[in-house]
């Protein structure tokens, strides 16, 4: 009954006053933000994430925990309300959901995913406190050659899983890679790529990257969709949705908690492919595809708790082994950097009350997103009617004082202007840029753990595939850059995320 | 093939990737390279850039022989100059004038990136977003950021 002790110990400091309030605040804020339409989870952190600077690493986590996963829901009452999805992970909700709100069932959507998104984050809290210890205790029987070839593998899986073109998803990873090679090697001592500059020498700070490829460039690119908002005039309806909905709703609830929790874990998982997934199944298995689009209640309920769900199980993989499985993963190891935390294997038994009333809180703050959005749903959909040109300002005010007071540097803003002119660029190549994120994060650890690996084996470099774990992990990546190289494999996977 | 296919969004990608991975080998040449056993810093990234180039290539390739290409979307210079503009103009000014005029400086650099305001909301709008700025990170969060300019503070 370890689970039950751990569990208790969470609670115990997931319950002071202190925590609950961060908690709530988080969850608070990051549905205010995720409300407003074209602002991402990503953009979202990164901007608050100066909240957090002067709180004790625990309370800072759960706040940032909180603001992710309100950032996720209130993207989902965008979605409904206005069609305009606050981030990829509701793309799909909008086909239901902005259905439903037009038939005068906006009400019952929104009660929907708000119920669904509550099962599917306790199951995953509870998933994520079974497997994450005995993950944690695989994960000290990796050496450096291991580590390499687990990274190499959430690369690949990452890209596999990725929207758009394989080739350049690869080269964006490969770009993250290089970026985050700027600086002094940790080894050496040697400065690389800093053109001098002093401020370079830690390297380009994860805020600056996040908020210009994300931030100023989703700023720009919806300023010049003029007019792309259309409000939602009609009643919001009655919340209750009708007993047949409810029915139908529950196996959905259900289905796309488990596969969003599955999808949730893998590399480059989290909640985008969940919800797709759950979309998908939902509507092979309907008895009568045709209603899909038009508002089927199912089309809500399966990818809102799916996303919940893979939201809450991509925590797994970034506590327990340190590799961030996807770009918003890749801030909350830098968030954890900032407080002086080293995520991986040792966070569980070194920090047992951080880990484990992180765990809990995220229990708790589902519960606030209940509370928060149904009774008070009427405040949020009045905030979706603030006209853009006031928010932006806004936006921006917050993103450069976040950039700046990370360490009082003008160099980092002048960078990070420099990085949404780049996201810019991505946006008009469509390149996405989350695979750049992640490569950028796990660039530096990728070097150190390929350069110690190779030192241990005295220079050889069949370390990687005579070691039978980190041979099997490189394999395992192979198989699948190849299944999605073969040509079948690839017109299922267009087809797939073509859905929406 | 021909020159006018290079524009193209791929063909434009897989150029880019290349520049990147190129100017990266040109600025790394210097890096010592080192052995496998004992790898210098110029190691890894300088099979990281070749990586790049090579990857690069390919997008290039693909860009070209693939038929119907789509060109790249139109650029909107107006919201991306002026809202770089006022991070720059907010960047350059923080540390010499304070806080109060570097947000007033963003904020009317980037109200211009919309066409259709007048002057008394944008001076509205400046004026607020200092009332959130002093309240909420300098007041509420104390962040060491200058209000004034330092003369005028001493």
């Amino acid at each position: 009954m370890e689970l039950l002790s751990n569990l208790g110990l969470g609670l115990e400091v997931a319950m002071t006053w202190a925590n609950l309030l961060y908690c709530l605040g988080g969850v608070a804020l990051g549905t205010l933000i995720g409300v407003l339409p074209g602002i991402g989870p990503v953009a979202t952190i990164s901007m608050l994430l100066p909240l957090t600077f002067k709180l004790e690493p625990t309370s800072a986590l759960i706040m940032l925990a909180g603001i992710y996963y309100g950032a996720q829901y209130g993207g989902s009452t965008s979605a409904i309300l206005v069609n305009l999805p606050g981030e990829a992970s509701s793309v799909v909700t909008c086909l239901d959901g902005y259905a439903m709100a037009r038939d005068g069932r906006a009400g019952h959507a929104l009660a929907v995913a708000a119920i669904g998104s509550f099962v599917a984050g306790c199951v995953a809290t509870l998933a994520l406190a079974a497997f994450a210890p005995p993950l944690a205790a695989l994960a000290f029987k990796f050496g450096a050659a291991e580590y390499f070839s687990l990274m190499v593998l959430g690369l690949v899986a990452a890209v596999v899983l990725a929207q758009g073109s394989l080739v350049k998803a690869v080269a964006m990873i490969v770009l993250g890679v290089l970026l985050g090679l700027v600086g002094m090697d940790t080894t050496t001592g040697d400065q690389r790529y800093t053109f001098g500059l002093p401020e370079l020498s830690d390297g380009i700070g994860f805020v600056v990257v996040g908020m210009g490829l994300f931030g100023f460039a989703e700023i720009i690119a919806n300023l010049e969709r003029v007019g792309a908002r259309d409000v939602l005039k009609q009643k919001l309806g009655s919340l209750l949705p009708p007993r047949e909905d409810m029915r139908r709703a529950w196996k959905a609830i259900a289905r796309g908690t488990g596969v969003g929790s599955i999808l949730g874990v893998l590399p480059g998982g989290g909640a985008v492919l969940g919800s797709f997934a759950s979309y998908m199944l939902e509507k092979r298995i309907a008895a009568d595809p045709s209603r899909f689009g038009k508002g089927a209640i199912e089309g809500v309920a399966g990818p809102e708790s799916a996303n919940n769900a893979g939201a809450q199980t991509s925590f797994i993989p970034m506590l327990t082994l340190g590799i961030p499985p996807n770009a918003v993963m890749a801030l909350m190891v830098g968030a954890m950097t900032i407080h002086g935390i080293q995520p991986g294997p040792q966070v569980m038994t070194t920090q047992p009350a951080l880990f484990w009333g992180m765990v809990v809180s995220m229990w708790i703050g589902n519960l606030f997103l209940v509370i928060l959005n149904l009774p008070m749903i009427g405040l949020w959909v009045r905030l979706l009617s603030v006209p853009y040109r006031y928010l932006y300002p806004t936006i921006l005010l917050f993103c450069v004082i976040g950039i700046y007071s990370l360490q009082s540097s003008i160099v980092d803003v002048m960078l990070a202007a420099g990085f949404g002119l780049l996201g810019y660029l991505f946006i008009k190549l469509e390149c996405e840029p989350a695979p750049l994120l992640l490569g950028f994060v796990l660039g530096p650890m990728l070097e150190d753990n390929f350069r110690r690996a190779l030192t241990i084996a005295r220079g050889d470099p069949t370390v990687f595939v005579t070691r039978p774990l980190s041979a099997s992990l490189l394999a395992l990546a192979l198989v699948l850059l190849l299944i999605v190289v073969a040509p079948a494999v690839r017109r299922v996977r267009e087809t797939a995320f073509r859905e929406s | 093939m021909g020159i006018t296919n290079l524009v193209r969004r791929d063909c434009l990608a897989g150029l880019f990737f290349i520049a990147i991975g190129a100017a990266a080998l040109v600025i790394g040449h210097g890096y010592r390279v080192g052995t496998l056993l004992s790898m210098g810093p110029g190691y890894f990234p300088r099979a990281i850039s070749m990586l790049l180039l090579l990857l690069g290539a390919l997008v290039l390739i693909a860009g070209l022989r693939s038929s119907g290409a789509t060109p790249m979307a139109r650029w909107h210079w107006r919201p991306l100059l002026l809202i770089l503009l006022g991070v720059v103009l907010f960047g350059a000014s923080l540390e010499r004038f304070g806080l109060v005029a570097a947000t007033a400086l963003m904020i009317v650099s980037a109200c211009r990136a919309a066409k259709d305001r007048g002057w008394t909301e944008i001076v509205l709008l400046a004026i607020a977003l200092n009332a959130i700025g002093w309240g909420i990170f300098v007041e509420g969060l104390g962040l060491p950021i200058p209000l004034w300019p330092p003369a005028v503070t001493g």
